[in-house]
This record gives structure tokens, C-alpha cells and sequence, in this order.
């Protein structure tokens, strides 16, 4: 009984890193309809920003908290730079960011060399939760991941931000001639979803091999994830990213992680072929 | 009415692809005027609309608004300098409530625009949320409602309250009465009429029906094949219907 219940809150804990990353991905497809192919690149760095600030003495918490922010202002610099010269080009978005993660990949490997770095555990030790000794540090991710999460969503539901983002989302002329800035919003929304990819990097950090690859280990299951929740909307990826998560872990750990990624890719087909529009949107313009 | 302009376009040229659908359209709306734009499917008037909006891009000509040049001003600028545009088809917000709809309109009538306003000097405002449950009372029970269960005479009235909630200086609204039964097309007219009478509201109606617009506005123009061919009083082309007829065939 035990067992299945540690098994559950690692399934959680995979479901929301998934989830923020997953996230990221679509508040920034369904604004600008640009597909970021550095977002798992965007993750990879948030982890190596906790690994500078343990190197440099700062420690890994604060590393954590400062994170998001740092690869916000990336995603902020990469906007004006790249994206906002080529964000009605559906293709040349998907051209220009998958340069963009070669680039940074690149430039990991120059400024940190191709190996992987650890860092430590911040929280060290079990806590107990209803009789179970869990990691600590595994709760905080949980933890972490749902404020972010539960955040994204005040932001996008309950400000008027979130309202205008929704509704250059549903309709981009109408929403500009309404008076909405549509690029203001395009340039922040691109912000918010680097920095959740950011985030997910950076509380990954000290339970992972840090290393320039890794970025695309959660970039291939968050499409799949948007694939199977499908789009048009800020909730529906994360009823995918629950599917992709629940079904990984679970086939991981019952049966072995060999099956894992071909139980997933085939769950995936068989949902994509009864439910094109993805699991969690009724209709296709639902928001 | 001063001889002020509030909108003035010389000689514009647009279309899509290498069609021009306007070719050579001049046209001056002073403030608080009103004026049908008339022609048949295709002479332009949606084009018009777009283009004055921004959202076609002009490819010669001038559009100015209270005498400055908006070719490159982004379409959102452009509402903030006033203008509220009411679309064919209404592209309401299918998914949010009627208050969403009516909030996030508003909320642009709210931001610092003060230097894009041209010195008008008075603050624009009067139009909120309660003065749209006054408009039309229907809409206050039912505020959180979806926008896309409502009927089309509904949406029609939501979407002008749209446009109005900006309290705009010029509402441009294109075929609003397209589609809608009767008696909804006069009830809206008639808070049309009222509510831009009392904020000295400039408004431009494209309409195929000379009828729907001869009551409501001072002035009808008449387009085909991108250009003006006829501009006059209400009064005059009433007295007149042949005047209409030869290029409407009505």
C-alpha cells in the first residue's frame, strides 16, 4: 500500500514539472502561434543558473527563486531579437528556435563543457506525509510547481492582463482593435512561459544530472502532451501532461522504463486518432 | 458643426494581393457627423473599414485622424485614438461572458493615451458598464453569461455595446443590422441614434440598404469599385430616390 502511494507522489511530482513545462509551451503557441523549439533549452539553463549560484556561494534556494526570473529576461532579449521579426512565419518560428537551441546548447557546452554537473540537495531528509517518509525536497518540488502553476492561472483568469491575453488568444484583430496592445502582450506572455520553463529547470536541478542535453527529454513529452490535451486554450495541456506523466511513470514502475516511452507514444496515437482536437477541448475554439 | 475634421482619407489605394479594392477613395467625417456609406457587394466598404483601422495596410494615400497621418500606427493605437469598429460577422468573444466582452473593451479607454487623443482636452469616459446596463437592460441579469449562447439579435446589441463601452469619438460599424430580425434592427437604431446624439458620437455605417442608414445619418455616401460616386445630404437624396437607384438598382 505504501508502495503504491510513493509510486503516486512521484507520478505527481513528474506530472508537474511536466505540467509547467507543458504550460510554457502552449500560454506562448496559443498567444503568438509560435512553436519554441529552445523551450526545453530554456529549462535546461534554468538549471544551470542554480548550478552558478551553488558555485558561486549563493546557494541553491536562492538559485531557485532567481531562476524564473533570469530566463524570463532571456525569454524578454530572445523576443526582441529573434521572435518578433519572424512570429507570423509559423515555419520560421520552428526554424529559428531550433537554431536558437543549438545555440545555447553550444554555449552550455563552451561555458560548462559537455559533462554533467550536480548540484546538492537543499533539503536533505524525509518528511513524514500521513505515515510515509518522503523526500522533503520532492514535496517542495510539489509544492513549488503547483504555486506556479495555480499563479499562471490567477494570472490568466483573474487579472486583466489574463483577459486581454485570452482574447488576442480568440481573436487577434478584433482584440488589437479593441485598443489592446497585442506585441506588448506577445512580448510578456513570452517572458511568462520562459520563465516557467525556467522554473521546472531549476527546482529539477538537484535531483538531476544536469547536462546541455537534457532540455529535450521534457521538450519531446510536453509536445505530446499538447498533442494529446489539445490546444486553444490555457488549461487543456495539462490533462494531457497528466496522460504522458501518469502513463510514463506508472509503466516505468511497474513494469520497466524499456516499455515506458512505447506504452506512451502508443497511448498517445490511440487518443490523437478518438480525439483529434485533444482530449480536454470539446470544441476547437474553445478557450 | 465646426469645419473641424476628425477623419480624412485622400486618394487611398488598398487590397489584398495585388488587387487594389480601393482605388483612389477620398473621403472628411467631421466630429459627431454621421455617415452611410452605401454600395453594393465588393465596392469596398468593409475594405474601407479595415484600412482606416489598420488592419490592411494602405499602399497609397493618406488616412489622418484629427489631421495626423496613422499609416504607421499599430491597428491598437488607432482605437485608442478614439475609434471603435464593429466588424461584419461582430467576432465577438464566443468563450467570455457578456461583462468580459464589455470589460476588456473597456479596459483600453482606460490607459494613459492622453498625447494620441489630440488635445480634445476632456477625458472620455460616461460610457461604462453601468451606462451599458442602462442601454440595454437585458444584458445587467445576464452579464455572466457566454457571449456565443446568445441570439443574434443579442449578440448584435452586445456587440455594439462593445464598441460603445470605449466611449469612442467615431464608432464605425459595418452591415451591423445584417442578419437581425425587425424589430431588434429598430430598437438598435434607435439607442443607436440616442446614444451618439448624447456623446456626440461621429459614426460611418456601410450598409447594401439605403433605408437601414437614411434615417440615422445626415450624409450618404456612395461607393463603387473603390472610389466615391456620390456624396450627399440625406434630405437630398430623399427628395431624390432616382438618385440612388441607377447605381443600386434598387
Amino acid at each position: 500500500m505504501h508502495d503504491l502511494f510513493a509510486a503516486l507522489l512521484d507520478v505527481s511530482n513528474y506530472v508537474l514539472i511536466l505540467m509547467l513545462v507543458s504550460l510554457g509551451l502552449a500560454i506562448v503557441f496559443g498567444l503568438m502561434n509560435v512553436i519554441n523549439m529552445a523551450h526545453g533549452e530554456f529549462m535546461m539553463l534554468g538549471g544551470y543558473v542554480v548550478l552558478v549560484c551553488h558555485q558561486t556561494g549563493l546557494g541553491v534556494l536562492p538559485g531557485i527563486l532567481l531562476a524564473p526570473i533570469a530566463i524570463a529576461l532571456l525569454g524578454l532579449l530572445v523576443e526582441g531579437l529573434l521572435i518578433q521579426r519572424v512570429y507570423t512565419r509559423v515555419v520560421d518560428t520552428i526554424l529559428a528556435t531550433w537554431g536558437l537551441s543549438i545555440l545555447l546548447k553550444q554555449l552550455v557546452v563552451l561555458g560548462f563543457g559537455p559533462g554533467s554537473h550536480a548540484v546538492p540537495n537543499p533539503l536533505p531528509g524525509l518528511a513524514s506525509l500521513a505515515g510515509l517518509e518522503y523526500p522533503a525536497y520532492r514535496l517542495f518540488i510539489m509544492l513549488v510547481t503547483l504555486f506556479a502553476l495555480l499563479a499562471t492561472f490567477w494570472l490568466f483568469f483573474r487579472t486583466d492582463f489574463g483577459l486581454s491575453a485570452r482574447c488576442v488568444i480568440a481573436n487577434r484583430g478584433m482584440a488589437a482593435c479593441l485598443g489592446i496592445d497585442t506585441r506588448l502582450l506577445d512580448r510578456f506572455t513570452f517572458a511568462c512561459g520562459s520563465g516557467l520553463a525556467g522554473l521546472a529547470g531549476a527546482v529539477m536541478a538537484p535531483i538531476v544530472s544536469l547536462d546541455p542535453q537534457m532540455g529535450l527529454g521534457f521538450l519531446v513529452p510536453a509536445f505530446l502532451s499538447i498533442l494529446i490535451g489539445g490546444l486553444g486554450s490555457v488549461a487543456t495541456p495539462l490533462a494531457g501532461a497528466s496522460i504522458v506523466g501518469l502513463t510514463d511513470n506508472l509503466v516505468s514502475t511497474f513494469l520497466s522504463p524499456l516499455w515506458a516511452q512505447g506504452v506512451v507514444f502508443t497511448v498517445a496515437i490511440v487518443l490523437i486518432r478518438f480525439f483529434p482536437t485533444g482530449v480536454a477541448s470539446r470544441r476547437p475554439r474553445h478557450l | 458643426m465646426t469645419d473641424r475634421v476628425l477623419l480624412s482619407l485622400r486618394g487611398v489605394f488598398a487590397g489584398y494581393g495585388s488587387g487594389m479594392v480601393l482605388q483612389g477613395m477620398s473621403l472628411t467625417l467631421a466630429p459627431g457627423e454621421r455617415v452611410g456609406i452605401l454600395g453594393r457587394n465588393g465596392a469596398g466598404k468593409t475594405t474601407l473599414m479595415r484600412s482606416i483601422m489598420g488592419l490592411l495596410p494602405i499602399k497609397a494615400g493618406t488616412i489622418c485622424i484629427d489631421g495626423e497621418s496613422v499609416a504607421a500606427w499599430p491597428t491598437h493605437a488607432i482605437a485608442r485614438s478614439g475609434l471603435a469598429y464593429l466588424p461584419q460577422g461582430r467576432e465577438l468573444f464566443a468563450a467570455l461572458s457578456i461583462e468580459d466582452n464589455l470589460r476588456v473593451a473597456g479596459l483600453a479607454a482606460h490607459t494613459p493615451v492622453a498625447r494620441r487623443v489630440g488635445g480634445e482636452g476632456s477625458v472620455r469616459s460616461g460610457l461604462n458598464l453601468e451606462a451599458i446596463w442602462d442601454l440595454f437592460g437585458w444584458m445587467r441579469s445576464r452579464r455572466t453569461e457566454r457571449a456565443g449562447q446568445l441570439s443574434g439579435g443579442q449578440q448584435q446589441q452586445l456587440a455594439l455595446a462593445r464598441a460603445l463601452i470605449a466611449h469612442p469619438r467615431l464608432l464605425l460599424l459595418d452591415e451591423p443590422f445584417e442578419g437581425v430580425q425587425p424589430s431588434i434592427v429598430e430598437e438598435t437604431r434607435q439607442i443607436l441614434r440616442e446614444v451618439c446624439t448624447k456623446h456626440q458620437i461621429a459614426l460611418m455605417i456601410a450598409e447594401q440598404d439605403a433605408e437601414s442608414v437614411l434615417g440615422l445619418c445626415g450624409r450618404v455616401v456612395l461607393m463603387e469599385r473603390g472610389m466615391v460616386v456620390l456624396d450627399r445630404p440625406s434630405e437630398t437624396v430623399q427628395a431624390n430616390p432616382t438618385l440612388l437607384e441607377e447605381f443600386l438598382g434598387i
